[in-house]
């Protein structure tokens, strides 16, 4: 089970996160738990593959808003970096940066199991 | 039923009860700490005060309480946070209300195997007492050898004492007969009709009974504080206490016990030794060093006088032997007077000193210590390696030969025959220093031969008795009796009484004092003294010739007005005396300018010697100009005094803001107050007019001169009090001060009091010892006040100090109110540490004025249980103000104990009449909040408060800036639903009801077809599929409905970049957000849409 306190070591800032939801903790990590399942996160695995800047931007940028909100900052500076890069459609290797995002993902995954 | 502590009053005569009087009156001023504070929530405990002299009185509601007993409940209270409801009654009855549970405690109960388990006693005992036996004086037989007390009839009080007794006889085998009685009257009616030889009694029974005398202590026992047996939560906190209390002040309850029932020695029999020398002698020769002052001296006939011809007879008076008659012979040196006790030419030497081991070498014991004071070492110039290398030495003072030999041991001592040569040595240089007795130093060095003289305190002290031949035991401990029975205190005056005599000043002195100043002004007096002369020389022959011509007219009247020369002549004599008084005036003035002149003088030097340190040389200028104004305003009052005798003086009223001058006034003489080692209180009462229109100049003049008397007339580790009262004045536009200066200091005769506010007609010239240089200051302060419509007055009395009450009228100064909202700190609770009650009380009224509540301690560690209390209880403070200088704890740990439990929110304010820029690191870090220098006035106290508390307000208006959205209906675009379930709980949070489109489409659809008015505002995310944001909201806005198409749409993005706010702006939307949401902007952002 994810709680706060897991959260916290794993860098989220909670007491943000938790102000947007009003300080309902429930409806908070519910949300946790739906953001690990994000399709985003696969579709701009795939984009990058297949070398599709503008859907890995829209992949990358809606995930920024998302982790942005839920205050999982770890996760949301990676995103961020991605988002950047690919607002510019720069031609550049992007899997090392994917790969930390998706790893702290399944980290958090991991948690919530 | 046995009652350990019963009816005491009995026994009690006229001794005891002024023993009562003086711990009830030293009491009532600590006692306020409970009987004036705010109620705070504690828990409040029931305790049985029975009346019982010394050990528990005032047991009636509303009477001032004291005794040991009350004393101890008070020392648990500020460890369990205990209040106090006191029920009252006898013993009986309250031991009954303890078994029934009314009350929660008793205190004074011995341990009783058959009470167990009818009431609990803690862990730990609250007292104990000791139980002697007393026997009649004339029995000498019947001594503290247990033979002796064979066969004795033995009378006791039907209590805990007589198992006691009967173990004592037991135990030492003692056959006697034990009379028991019921009650105490009839068992001292049997011992005063000699019914019974042996009075069994609880401590010291003999009390004021004559011929009864302490034998010996046969036992003690025990008392306890017993706690109901059905409340164990109360036991448990009282033995909680108890413990802590051991261990925190393991001799609390020993110095208790020495304070409520000291040892009273002249109750106890003679021992063998004294019995032995007083029936052996009928007379006693005191030996005695002459020009040894306060100690002993030789008046001009060559009598006895100082210390020692007040201290004999008192002495032989207290321990009722009056009749010994006494004679005393006067010694220049010291080993002459031990070499005649050796003869036996006297039985006693006074003083004697310089260390035991000198004495025992002297063949003297030396008595009990009659002072003990630090000696001071006397040097020229700067303190170095080679001050101490050569010592001059007294070869008549032997003690101070002792004395240097034990602290120096390597100095090469030189001799001299007085210490007046000793002390001209170090002037000259002959040698490094001297040392002088510290009692003596203070007044010797005031002589202004001496003035360039410096005095450094030694860490050794001198002990200074009586000297008795060794082997004259028996004198020897009545000497020590005596000393006993008369108390440091009685000491301790009789000295400042003689010091006096250490001091002459005269007027080549005063010359001396004043040259340097003449030499500065001397231009300046100059031609005032012309001015003066001229003048007089002009009255003077305006006089004369008015004189010549009525002399003329009456030798024409053919001298028929012989009353109306009479009159004229009388006049002459005025204005020559006007003229003489005159001078006086001129020489005199330079006492006031020397006070501001010397704060010039140190504080330059000081800055010179911080001259690297910008910030503190600063500080020093800024006193420096405050010194040197009034300086220059001290010399204009040269020529002031001349306009008040004419009456031309005028009064400049400007705006003052009062504070400033009173804390200007305390910069002033805080070096002197230091320098002396006095305490300087400063505070105010309800003063709510700060700003006010007098004389700054004239006002601080009158003040100062006050306080700077104060200050010069008030002995070393005396008090000095300044209260600044506002009192209310029916007249619209105006308010009056009081001023009252008091002090504990030397205080003035009945008949200089007469004449002290009168200009130019004192009999006592400034010569007079110990009344130097006042008088004419007074005057001038007296016609300024006058000026301005006031009033001044003194009451005195020597020996005890004296204090001034000056009142002034004065106009509020106009329309200057603060500007800082307080209304956060309305009903919040205050808490108030300060070891000066009177700062306290003025504090706490203050802080009631801007509506907080307050509560108040002496005690700093108090201070630190109510915080801790409060902070329990849910209901914490939310402002300390802490003293800096409190003698149990001082106010860095206090804070530093507070801020330990309290954490970082609150403000806490310290409290301080001192420079706090050498402590601000610390403190700061001790969690300091902010300094206020006393007198705290409410202008600085609002400021004070404001500061930390209008970050906190301005935090928490904009947190508390409540949107309340109820009704409106907003339309969320957002195709993540992550994203969209963030946003609904925000929006709903606010009272929004709220649809979700996922995609623009959807948007437009919605907003196409839902009713007019439904949606209030739409919240379009940009990055959405199928429909973008931009090209939804391009939609909207060319709607058929205009309503509907000039609805309020804000975009969201990820991105808080201009473009993406200008593109935003550009597609009609009316803002910008970004994610992730900031809920204030967001909040506030909706807000401006939907108002406009």
């Amino acid at each position: 089970m994810v709680t706060i306190d897991k959260l916290n070591d794993f860098g989220a800032d909670t007491a943000e996160g938790l102000a947007r939801c009003y300080g309902n903790e429930a409806l908070y990590l519910r949300l946790i738990g739906m953001v690990v399942k994000e399709d985003n996160f696969d579709k701009l695995k795939d984009a990058i593959e297949k070398n599709d800047l503008d859907g890995a931007f829209e992949a990358a940028h809606a995930l920024k808003g998302v982790l942005g909100n839920l205050s999982l900052t770890p996760m949301y500076e990676k995103s961020s970096e991605i988002t950047e890069h690919l607002r510019v459609r720069r031609e550049m290797d992007y899997t090392p940066l994917l790969k930390d995002l998706l790893d702290k993902r399944d980290e958090l995954k991991a948690m919530c199991d | 039923m046995n009652i350990l502590k019963k009816n005491r009053r009995v026994f009690a005569g006229a001794r005891l009860l002024s023993v009562a009087v003086c711990l009830a009156l030293l009491l009532s001023a600590t006692l306020p700490v409970l009987a004036f504070a705010q109620p705070i929530r504690s828990k409040t405990v029931r305790v049985g005060y029975y009346e019982n002299e010394v050990f528990q009185e005032g047991a009636k509601s509303g009477s001032v309480k004291t005794g040991y007993a009350y004393e101890y409940y008070l020392k648990i209270a500020e460890y369990t946070g205990w209040r106090y409801e006191y029920v009252y009654g006898s013993f009986a009855d309250l031991y009954q209300k303890l078994l029934d549970g009314e009350i929660d405690f008793l205190a004074g109960l011995a341990y009783k195997e058959e009470r167990d388990g009818l009431i609990a006693y803690p862990e730990k005992r609250m007292g104990h007492e000791t139980y002697n036996l007393i026997k009649h004086a004339p029995d000498v037989g019947i001594t503290a050898d247990p033979a002796t007390q064979n066969g004795l009839t033995f009378g006791v009080l039907n209590s805990a004492v007589e198992g006691v007794l009967e173990s004592y006889l037991y135990s030492n085998g003692i056959d006697a007969t034990v009379k028991v009685f019921d009650d105490y009257d009839p068992l001292f009616t049997a011992f005063d009709q000699n019914q019974i030889n042996i009075l069994a009694a609880e401590d010291d029974g003999v009390y004021s009974r004559n011929r009864a005398e302490v034998l010996c202590s046969f036992g003690e026992c025990d008392y306890y504080l017993c706690v109901n047996i059905n409340r164990e939560d109360l036991l448990a906190e009282l033995n909680t206490a108890q413990r802590l209390l051991e261990s925190e002040e393991p001799n609390y309850l020993n110095t208790l016990n020495n304070k409520y029932y000291p040892v009273k020695i002249s109750s106890r029999t003679f021992s063998e030794p004294e019995r032995e020398w007083l029936d052996e002698h009928d007379s006693l020769t005191v030996g005695y060093l002459t020009n040894f002052l306060p100690y002993s001296d030789a008046d001009q006939d060559g009598k006895v006088s100082g210390m020692v011809s007040d201290l004999m007879p008192a002495l032989l008076r207290k321990l009722s032997i009056p009749e010994l008659s006494v004679s005393y012979q006067g010694y220049d040196n010291y080993d002459e007077m031990i070499a005649d006790m050796g003869e036996g030419v006297i039985d006693v030497a006074f003083p004697v000193g310089g260390g035991l081991y000198y004495c025992e070498e002297n063949g003297i014991y030396q008595s009990q210590p009659v002072t003990t004071i630090l000696t001071d070492l006397v040097y020229l110039g700067e303190y170095d390696g080679n001050t101490e290398k050569s010592v001059a030495v007294n070869e008549n003072n032997r003690m101070q030969y002792y004395y240097v030999r034990a602290a120096f041991p390597k100095a090469e001592i030189k001799y001299y025959p007085t210490i007046d040569d000793c002390l001209n040595a170090v002037l000259t240089g002959e040698v490094g220093c001297t040392v002088l007795n510290g009692i003596r130093s203070l007044e010797y060095l005031k002589n202004s031969k001496y003035k360039k003289l410096s005095l450094r305190q030694l860490p050794y002290s001198d002990d200074k008795g009586f000297g008795v031949e060794i082997g004259n035991e028996g004198l020897l401990k009545l000497i020590n009796r005596g000393i006993g029975i008369l108390g440091a205190e009685y000491f301790q005056n009789l000295a400042y009484r003689y010091t006096e005599g250490l001091y002459h000043y005269t007027f080549t002195d005063m010359l001396r004092d004043y040259m340097p100043l003449f030499v500065v002004l001397i231009i300046g007096i100059a031609a005032l003294i012309i001015f003066f002369l001229i003048r007089n020389a002009i009255r003077k022959r305006n006089e004369l010739c008015n004189q010549e011509k009525s002399r003329l007219e009456l030798e024409e009247k053919n001298k028929e007005l012989a009353e109306s020369q009479k009159a004229l002549s009388d006049a002459l004599i005025a204005a020559e005396n006007a003229n003489r008084a005159k001078t006086a005036f001129l020489n005199n003035m330079s006492h006031d300018i020397r006070t501001p002149m010397n704060a010039i003088v140190g504080f330059t030097a000081m800055a010179a010697t911080h001259i690297d340190n910008k910030q503190q040389v600063q500080d020093y200028l800024s006193k420096i100009s405050v010194s040197s104004r009034h300086l220059l305003s001290l010399i204009n009052d040269v020529l002031d005094m001349s306009r008040i005798e004419s009456g031309k003086m005028k009064i400049d009223e400007t705006e003052i803001h009062l504070p400033d001058l009173i804390h200007d006034l305390r910069t002033i003489i805080q070096s002197n107050v230091k320098a002396k080692q006095l305490e300087l209180f400063i505070d105010t009462q309800d003063v709510k007019n700060e700003d006010i229109v007098a004389d700054k100049l004239r006002l601080s003049q009158v003040l100062l001169n006050i306080l700077t008397n104060a200050v010069k007339f008030t002995p070393s580790g005396g008090t000095i009090s300044f209260r600044v009262i506002e009192k209310p004045c029916d007249a619209a536009g105006m308010t009056a001060f009081e001023f009252r200066i008091k002090d504990n200091g030397i205080g003035m005769s009945e008949e200089f009091l007469e004449t002290i506010f009168e200009a130019f007609s004192r009999e006592r010239n400034t010569t007079v010892s110990g009344i130097q240089g006042t008088g004419l200051g007074m005057a001038i302060a007296k016609n300024i006040v006058d000026l301005m419509g006031g009033k001044i007055s003194v009451t005195s009395q020597v020996g005890k100090g004296s204090e001034f009450v000056v009142d002034i009228p004065c106009k509020i100064a106009g329309g200057q109110s603060d500007s800082f909202d307080l209304e956060k700190l309305r009903g919040l609770r205050a808490l108030v540490a300060d070891d000066d009650t009177n700062s306290c009380l003025s504090i706490c009224s203050m802080l009631r004025d801007i509506g907080m509540h307050p509560d108040w301690t002496n005690y700093g560690k108090e201070a630190v249980i109510r915080a801790k209390e409060a902070f329990d209880q849910g209901d914490k403070f939310r402002v300390y103000i802490i003293d800096w200088l409190m003698p149990d704890l001082n106010g860095i740990e206090t804070v530093r104990r507070i801020r330990s439990v309290i954490g970082d929110d609150d403000p806490i304010i310290v409290l301080t009449a001192y420079d706090w820029s050498d402590i601000e690191i610390e403190a700061r870090e001790a969690g300091v909040t902010g300094f206020v220098s006393k007198p705290l006035f409410m202008s600085e106290l609002k400021s004070a408060l404001a500061e930390p508390f209008h970050m906190i307000a301005a935090q928490e208006e904009q947190e508390d800036e409540k949107f309340d959205f109820s009704g409106r209906r907003i339309l969320l675009a957002e195709d993540n639903e992550l994203n969209s379930m963030i946003a609904v709980s925000i929006l709903e949070g606010v009272g929004f009801s709220v649809d979700v489109a996922e995609n623009g489409e959807e948007a437009v659809r919605m907003v196409k077809d839902a009713d007019e008015g439904c949606y209030d505002a739409v919240l379009m995310d940009i990055q959405m599929p199928v429909m973008d944001g931009y090209e939804a909201a391009g939609l909207i806005r060319l709607l058929d409905d205009k309503k509907k198409a000039n609805i309020p749409i804000i975009a969201v993005t990820a991105n808080a970049f201009e473009e993406d706010r200008k593109e935003a702006l550009q597609a009609g939307m009316n803002g910008h957000l970004a994610k992730p949401y900031d809920i204030p902007e967001m909040l506030k952002l909706l807000n401006e849409v939907l108002q406009s």
